[in-house]
């Protein structure tokens, strides 16, 4: 295809405010999809994308139009998936700026903007759901002037509807310009996202820059120099689909029978070997994991299963970061870093659900920075790899700047929540008459520690967030350690701030209770700062616990409850003489609401 | 189809799956009632009576047991009439146990005359409370004054009866628990079956329990309560032979204690449970399914048996074999070590180590040498003469101790 007839663009939005659905209409208008085959969101291939009804990663997709070829990119639009956004922004000239006709401008909104004028991409701007009783257009448009983009280049549509679609078509192809003709110079592909197919190897999604690729054609990866034979190129349509060949500004696939996944990282530059390029294609930054959280198998056998499994996911995400760790109470596993908790939840679940693996998961902590008394630097984000109170200087913890967006009447609730956690008023500003934007600088260990279900609650849902990692400063922090049974249990460490220690502890220990079975003696659950029990609960011991009927009939439904039970016990963690349930763990995540 | 085969067997339960109205507690398999379904079902168990017989030789019938649901319900002469058809089929010892369940909703004088005529020789009444309050909070039909004067019907009829009675209610007191076994206890009745409330699934209770709208009384509570129960009625001069079943000398429920001790036993009707001393088989527990499979003919119950018709209508029968009514599961060895061991330890003997020698070919003591090391250092069992049994502290924690004997 000339590189005249060629648009690239993606679809950004806040979360929930309807891309997945757009795309949807644009591959039916287009033909690309057949009714038969349309389902909701059809690009949402995962499992867990279809019951969240949220997109975790971008989908490309090729639509043909009017003698065009159109690269559509779906991208995710919940914040903890920001860097698949980032991803595809690369691959493209252009971007749909999707705006909920009824929600405006939200937190994630602002941020895609951002991300897209970073790239420098042609914005679109489209108000969608105006089919909505309680859509909005007159306001999004003045919000739109507010943030300095032109409200008369926004198109309104329904993708519910499929109001306007032929015009968004339409401003793609006029709007957003041709890539780029590098025809005739040497092949720079960009592999922005992979995947692994167990009979194929690794796919490999290409933004071709400049050249052409063909089957048989011996390519070479330029990080690790890697060489390989192409078997196959095509696009998506959204199935993959042959095709002879893929050339400039083109996006498609490649497969060439790369079996080791570690081989084709995402962000490198694909070129060919008897004809390479001289530079490699900036690629991409490589993201910093921001929470992190062990994870273990609750069975100790499962420990390869669970390191290929990481392995696999790794590629398909790049972001996500793990190594071996071990702890005294879950024995080996590996700490991950993630993006944020939804991140971490999606990566969970799928393990569990792609690997069929049980876990232990800590609760999530940050990256500290710690000095210690000897000017040793360490940078930690294992709580139970701390140093000794004592030896410690000076505790570094990363800050982020949270903008939060919400009608005006929640202000006063929101900025309460934010001081409980730390935060440090920035800023105030109305977007329109009743909606504000709230900046707050506060420590990330706070916001991952259930701020957002928090705020969401006090808001009523109608807050959003986004935040930034700002760096490092010094906080007056602690170690908390839980004992069990007076035995430090490492896995459920965390690290709090000074002034909070004695009521987090109380507050966990309480839960604890809650979550950890009953014996046959007494177990005392104690919280410790440096040593010192600041906190105790006890747990009772068990005083009955007996089946009380056992007939004829229900015999062996009374021997499958009991191997029940023993099941339930194996997949608890054994610390001492006491059984810890797997939930123990994340319950240290949870905060009391009115704590 | 695979099927149990009877070397012996010497109980026999008949499931009567109907009840005036449903228990909220109660996960036994009922229907509501209706005379004309009854009428069909008691046909139909005749027929699977009929069937049974033909699969079993040479048994002698100790136990007897009409179970429910509420036998109650049915009029007397109907198991009048089954107890004579089984008398027909199997050997009954002269001196077996004959019971049937009934509840003081559904009894009166004439009627604990009648089943008494009938050849029942033991009743077994569903008191679960003399408190009113607890009484409709358990949805029983019944009042606490209903109560005390079936008891009293009950106690000039039969010498051999048993009363049930709930504990560990929501909201209960300790002294309410007091009340109602002061009441209990001044009738003397030879058998006591004591049971706390328990959440079954598919329930509504199990419903309200999840949505947080029914509180148990706390662990230390209902703890408290059994202990007080124990203590009463060990001083009252009951034994405590079973976990949750106390009886004057002589008079345990012998056709209950056939199943603590594993040995084999026969069912009728639809959710009813037989076992053959390896497999067991349960009739699917829906009495639309069973009278399809039976498909007795649709005569009145009275008209056959006043035209002496029964046999004859009886042995007509010809079951549709497109409908599977049971489902059979054979135990595996260590599934048998397991369920033996946990029915024996509920009774106040024990596991005999010669006992299970004979049944499982194996030593006990060398099967189980850890577990029963184990339970001894934590004081839930005891050991000796060649046997365990549960200490008074094992049997409140009874699961802990079953748990140690499931075999992987
Ligand atoms: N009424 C109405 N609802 C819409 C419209 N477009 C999307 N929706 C609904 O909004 C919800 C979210 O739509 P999606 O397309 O999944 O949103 P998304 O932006 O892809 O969400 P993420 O990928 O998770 O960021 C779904 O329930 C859609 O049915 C519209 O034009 N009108
Ligand atoms: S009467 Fe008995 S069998 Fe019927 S519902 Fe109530 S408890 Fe259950
Ligand atoms: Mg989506």
């Amino acid at each position: 295809m000339q590189t005249e007839k060629i648009r690239n663009f993606c679809i950004i939005a806040h979360i929930d405010h309807g891309k997945s659905t757009l795309a949807d209409r644009m591959l039916e208008y287009t033909g690309t999809i057949t009714d038969r085959k349309m389902q909701e969101q059809v690009l949402d291939k995962m499992d867990l994308e279809r019951e969240r009804g949220i997109t975790i990663k971008a989908q490309a997709v090729t639509i043909e139009h009017q003698g065009f070829e159109l690269n559509l990119i779906d991208t995710p639009g919940h914040v903890d998936f920001a860097y698949e956004v980032s991803r595809s922004l690369a691959a493209c000239e252009g971007a749909l700026l999707v705006i909920d006709a009824a929600q405006g401008v939200e937190a994630q909104t602002m941020a895609n903007i951002y991300l897209a004028l970073e790239h420098d991409l042609e914005i679109i701007p489209v108000i969608n759901k105006i089919d909505l009783p309680s859509a909005n257009p007159q306001r999004v448009k003045e919000q739109l002037l507010d943030i300095g983009i032109d409200p008369d280049e926004a198109i309104l549509a329904s993708a519910k509807e499929g109001t306007n679609i032929d015009q968004i078509l339409e401003a793609i192809i006029e709007r957003v310009p041709a890539p780029h003709n590098g025809e005739n110079k040497a092949l720079r592909a960009l592999v922005f996202d992979t995947l692994y197919d167990s009979y194929q190897g690794v796919i490999a999604y290409v933004r071709v820059m400049e050249g052409s690729v063909k089957k048989g054609d011996k390519i070479l990866l330029m990080s690790n120099q890697k060489s390989y034979e192409v078997d196959e190129v095509g696009f998506f349509s959204p199935a993959m689909q042959k095709k002879d060949e893929l050339s400039s500004g083109e996006v498609g696939y490649i497969i060439s029978g790369i079996k080791d996944v570690r081989n084709c990282r995402v962000g490198d530059t694909i070129t060919l070997k008897n004809n390479p390029a001289k530079k490699a294609l900036p690629g991409y930054q490589k993201v910093q994991p921001m929470v992190f959280s062990g994870l273990y198998p609750t069975d100790n056998a499962d420990y390869e299963v669970l390191k290929e499994a990481l392995e696999k996911l790794q590629l398909n995400d790049a972001s996500f970061t793990f190594e071996p760790e071990t702890s005294e109470a879950l024995g080996f596993g590996f700490r991950c870093g993630f993006l944020g908790l939804l991140h971490m939840e999606v990566i969970q679940e799928r393990l569990e659900r792609e690997y069929d693996l049980d876990l232990v998961i800590t609760a999530p902590s940050v990256e500290y920075q710690i000095i210690k008394k000897n000017g040793e630097q360490l940078r930690i984000e294992n709580p139970a790899a701390f140093p000794e109170q004592s030896e410690i200087d000076k505790i570094k913890e990363p800050f982020v700047t949270a903008e939060i967006h919400l009608p005006e009447e929640y202000v006063g609730q929101a900025m309460e929540l934010c001081q409980d956690n730390r935060g440090d008023f920035k800023d105030m500003q109305y977007i329109d008459q009743d909606r504000v934007t709230l900046k707050y600088e506060m420590p990330l260990s706070e916001i991952i520690t259930d701020f957002f279900n928090q705020l969401k609650s006090k808001t009523r849902g109608y807050a959003t967030l986004d935040y930034e990692l700002e760096g490092y400063k010094e906080s007056k922090l602690v170690k908390l350690d839980i004992l069990v049974n007076k035995e430090v249990v490492d896995a459920l460490s965390t690290i709090v701030h000074d002034e909070n220690s004695y009521q987090q502890g109380n507050a966990l220990v309480r839960r604890l209770k809650e979550v950890i079975p009953r014996h046959m003696f007494k177990v005392p659950i104690q919280a410790a700062v440096g040593g010192k029990i600041i906190a105790r609960v006890n747990i009772p011991a068990m005083r009955k616990n007996v089946l009380q009927k056992c007939y004829g009939g229900d015999v062996s439904r009374k021997r499958k409850l009991l191997e029940k039970q023993k099941e339930g016990k194996k997949r608890m963690k054994q610390v001492g003489s006491v059984e810890i349930p797997q939930e123990a763990f994340m319950t240290v995540l949870e905060r009391d609401e009115n704590a | 189809m695979p099927d149990l085969s009877f070397k012996q067997a010497n109980a026999l339960y008949i499931h009567f799956p109907f009840c005036s109205s449903k228990c909220p507690y109660c996960d036994f398999y009922s229907v509501k009632y209706s005379k004309k379904r009854v009428d069909l079902y008691w046909f139909a168990l005749f027929m699977e009576l009929e069937e049974l017989s033909q699969k079993v030789d040479n048994n002698l019938l100790q136990t007897i047991y009409f179970g429910g649901g509420t036998p109650s319900l049915v009029p007397p002469f109907y198991i009048k009439e089954m107890i004579k058809l089984i008398r027909k089929r199997f050997r009954v010892t002269p001196t077996a146990e004959i019971t049937a369940e009934v509840n003081p909703a559904s009894i009166n004088e004439e009627k604990i005359v009648a089943l008494k005529r009938a050849g029942i020789n033991r009743l077994s009444v569903g008191i679960q409370s003399f408190n009113d309050h607890h009484l409709s909070f358990l949805g029983r039909e019944s009042s606490g004054e209903k109560n005390k004067k079936i008891l009293n019907l009950v106690n000039n009829y039969f010498n051999n009866y048993s009363a049930d009675l709930i504990f560990a209610l929501p909201n209960q007191t300790l002294n309410e628990l007091k009340k109602d076994l002061e009441t209990l206890l001044s009738f003397k009745p030879p058998h006591i079956s004591l049971y706390n409330l328990e959440i079954h699934e598919n329930t509504p209770f199990y419903k309200r329990y999840n949505r947080g709208e029914l509180k148990l009384p706390a662990e230390e509570l209902d703890a408290e309560m059994y202990e007080f129960a124990l203590e009463q009625l060990t001083a009252a001069d009951y034994q405590h032979y079973e976990i949750s079943n106390f009886a004057q000398r002589a008079y345990r429920a012998r056709h209950n204690y056939i199943y603590w001790l594993f040995e084999p036993y026969l069912a009728l009707g639809p959710g009813a449970a037989a076992f053959d001393g390896s497999c067991r088989s349960e009739n699917i527990a829906d009495l639309n399914h069973y009278l399809k499979y039976y498909n007795p003919e649709k005569l009145s119950f009275k008209e056959i048996i006043e035209n002496n018709q029964l046999l004859d209508s009886v042995k007509k029968f010809n079951p549709n074999p497109e409908i599977k009514i049971r489902n059979l599961n054979c135990l595996s060895k260590k599934e048998q070590m397991a369920e033996y061991s946990f029915l024996a330890l509920r009774t106040s003997a024990g596991i005999f180590y010669h006992q299970f020698y004979r049944k499982f070919d194996l030593e006990f003591k060398l099967v189980y040498k850890d577990e029963i090391k184990e339970l001894k250092s934590s004081k839930l069992i005891k050991e000796g003469n060649e046997r365990i049994y549960l200490t008074e502290k094992g049997k409140e924690l009874a699961n802990e101790v079953f748990l140690k004997f499931l075999l992987d």
